[in-house]
C-alpha cells in the first residue's frame, strides 16, 4: 500500500494547481466550493489508482474523474447561461471580426467571459486552450467524440472572441471608431 | 479546391491548430490570401485561443492540499481496518 500511495502522490499530486484551476472555472456558481471537487477527484483517483495505466497521462485521467463527478453531482445545480442559436453566433461573429481594433484581453474580462459560456462549450476551451490537452485528451476527459471537442472548441472561441469585443465596446476601452 | 466564392469555417479552426494535411494547409492559405473575411475570422480565432491560453495562474491554498493528504490518510486507515 505506501507503494501505490507515494506513487499515487508522485505522479498525481503535483496536478493539483491545475485541477483547482480548471474547478474553479467549471463551476460558475459562486456557491460550489472548488475545492471540495478536487478533494473528491483526488479520492476516487486514488481508490481506483490500481487501474490506471502506468505510462499513460495522469493529467487527463484526473481531468476525466473531475469532469464526471461535475456531470453527475453538480452540472444539474448550474444555472447555465443562454446560448446563442448556430445563425446568430454567425452574424454576431462576423460583426464582431469586423472590428478587430475593440478586440482586448484583460484578465478580468476573460475571466468573466469564460464564466459566462456554455458548460460544454466552456469545458472544451478550458481543457484545450487553457490546460493544453489535445483533442484526443479533451474527447477522454469529456467522453465525447473528437469531432465533438472540435465543434464546440470553435464555438467557444467564436463566443470569447464575440463577448470580449462586445464587452470592450460597451465599457468604452475599445477604439469604437474602428 | 476551395471555391473562392465561398468563405471557410471549419477549415479554419483546424488551420490554426496545425490539424491540416499540407495539401489542406496550402489551399487554406490560398484562399485566405484574397479573401479578407477568412483572414479576419483566422486572426479572431487566433486571439480568441491566445486569450484563452494566457488566462491567469491560481494558485491553490495550502489548506486544500492539507485537506487532500488528510483524506489520503484516512483512506488508507479505512482500508487498513478492512484488511485487518
Amino acid at each position: 500500500m505506501l507503494d501505490l500511495r507515494a506513487d499515487f502522490e508522485a505522479q498525481a499530486l503535483p496536478w493539483m494547481d491545475t485541477l483547482y484551476r480548471f474547478a474553479l472555472r467549471l463551476l460558475s456558481s459562486a456557491k460550489e466550493e472548488p475545492a471540495d471537487l478536487v478533494q473528491e477527484t483526488y479520492l476516487r483517483a486514488y481508490r481506483s489508482f490500481y487501474q490506471f495505466k502506468q505510462g499513460s497521462n495522469c493529467k487527463s485521467w484526473l481531468f476525466q474523474i473531475m469532469y464526471s463527478i461535475f456531470v453527475n453531482q453538480y452540472r444539474r445545480k448550474q444555472k447555465e447561461p443562454e446560448t446563442l442559436a448556430f445563425h446568430e453566433l454567425e452574424k454576431r461573429f462576423i460583426a464582431s471580426v469586423q472590428q478587430p481594433n475593440c478586440f482586448e484581453k484583460r484578465a478580468s474580462d476573460v475571466e468573466r467571459a469564460l464564466k459566462r459560456l456554455p458548460e460544454e462549450f466552456r469545458t472544451a476551451i478550458l481543457l484545450v486552450d487553457v490546460e493544453e490537452l489535445s483533442y484526443e485528451e479533451a474527447a477522454v476527459a469529456m467522453n465525447c467524440p473528437v469531432g465533438t471537442i472540435r465543434s464546440r472548441l470553435f464555438r467557444a472561441r467564436k463566443l470569447l472572441y464575440i463577448s470580449l469585443v462586445e464587452y470592450a465596446r460597451a465599457n468604452g476601452y475599445a477604439d469604437k471608431s474602428a | 479546391m476551395t471555391d473562392p466564392g465561398t468563405h471557410l469555417d471549419d477549415e479554419l479552426q483546424d488551420f490554426i491548430d496545425g490539424r491540416l494535411t499540407p495539401d489542406k494547409v496550402t489551399e487554406v492559405e490560398s484562399h485566405i490570401n484574397h479573401c479578407k473575411i477568412c483572414r479576419s475570422k483566422i486572426d479572431a480565432l487566433q486571439k480568441a485561443k491566445q486569450a484563452a491560453a494566457g488566462a491567469a495562474e491560481i494558485p491553490v491554498s495550502s489548506d486544500l492540499r492539507k485537506k487532500i493528504i488528510d483524506s489520503l490518510n484516512q483512506e488508507d486507515a479505512s482500508q487498513k481496518k478492512k484488511n485487518d
